[in-house]
């Protein structure tokens, strides 16, 4: 038999391998472990779903302007105090008055 | 349970539907899903995630078209998903190994292995088969898919057309008779390679 007849040979022989293949079947706890992931899919579906709801997201959203708009009044206020402080020192300093004599 | 009655169970989110789904269809998804990603750990997984999709995509379904095809095309779509993905990882594993002496065939080889045993193939056409699943993972995807269907699941060229799309149009008969002389000639090319570099 010449070779490349013979490689030939394989080769259908080969395709014929397949031929009456029968289905591979899942393991017999396939449908359990579906369900289960099914039942996870669906959880973490409805706590992510909780969390993105307008409702919460726009909730979120202000608290974290009002906080930032606190900040910054905060410091606001603070720095006012600190340039009230610096003139009446500035001031006391240049008319020479003690700070304490005024207090009293 | 009819499948009219079946899409209305899942729309509505019957339990008791999608395990009739699941105890329907298993057989099918799982064999269609392990002959593309020939790992039976990974196969089931991706089975799995198919029915779940299949569940929650299914108010999208309509009920219009054929509920089999549709989960198929599912089938196909997630398997090479995960074939994909899966390779994407052993290429870069496989990057540095450019730099050996190994030639390309080498490299290829490691890629698509001929190893996979089909539980459903005669045990004395075992390793005959293995070394066609070999070469079927070398062929493009939608000769792979064209060819699984047909050849692995059974289906008629016809039923194929209604689950392969190409941009959302169903395939004509002629493409998939197209693919699947396509799939036959690289096939029997790799074959014949893969016999010569045996003798």
């Amino acid at each position: 038999m010449k070779p490349n007849q013979h490689i030939q040979d394989e080769v259908e022989k080969t395709f014929r391998s397949i031929e009456g293949i029968e289905r591979a079947e899942p393991t017999p706890f396939f449908l359990t472990r579906t369900q289960a992931r099914l039942a996870r899919h669906t959880t973490s579906q409805s706590l992510t779903g909780w969390v993105f709801r307008p409702a919460y997201v726009l909730a979120s959203l202000g608290l974290v302007l009002l906080l930032n708009l606190s900040a910054v009044a905060y410091a606001h206020q603070q720095v006012a105090q600190y340039e009230q402080d610096q003139e009446t020192v500035v001031l006391s300093a240049e008319w020479g008055n003690d700070l304490r004599a005024l207090d009293w | 349970m009819d499948v009219p009655q079946l899409i209305t169970g899942l729309q509505q989110g019957d339990p008791g539907a999608f395990r009739y789904l699941v105890e329907r269809y298993q057989s099918r998804v799982y064999n269609t899903v392990l002959a593309i990603v020939r790992q039976p750990d990974e196969a089931e997984d991706v089975a799995q995630e198919v029915f779940v999709q299949v569940f929650e995509s299914i108010q999208a379904f309509g009920g219009d078209g054929k509920l089999t095809a549709w989960i198929y095309r599912i089938a196909t779509t997630k398997a090479l998903e995960a074939y994909r993905k899966r390779h994407a990882r052993k290429r870069w594993a496989f990057f540095t190994s450019l730099f050996t002496a190994d030639d390309e065939e080498g490299v290829d080889e490691r890629l698509h292995p001929v190893d996979f045993a089909h539980p459903g193939v005669k045990l004395e056409q075992q390793e005959r088969a293995a070394v066609l699943f070999g070469a079927i993972d070398r062929l493009p995807e939608n000769q792979k898919v064209a060819f699984t269907l047909h050849h692995i699941e059974g289906l008629s060229y016809q039923e194929i057309t209604d689950v392969m799309q190409l941009g959302g149009t169903p395939l004509s008969l002629s493409a998939v008779e197209s693919l699947l002389h396509r799939a036959k000639v690289n096939l029997r090319k790799r074959l014949t390679n893969y016999y010569h570099q045996d003798n």
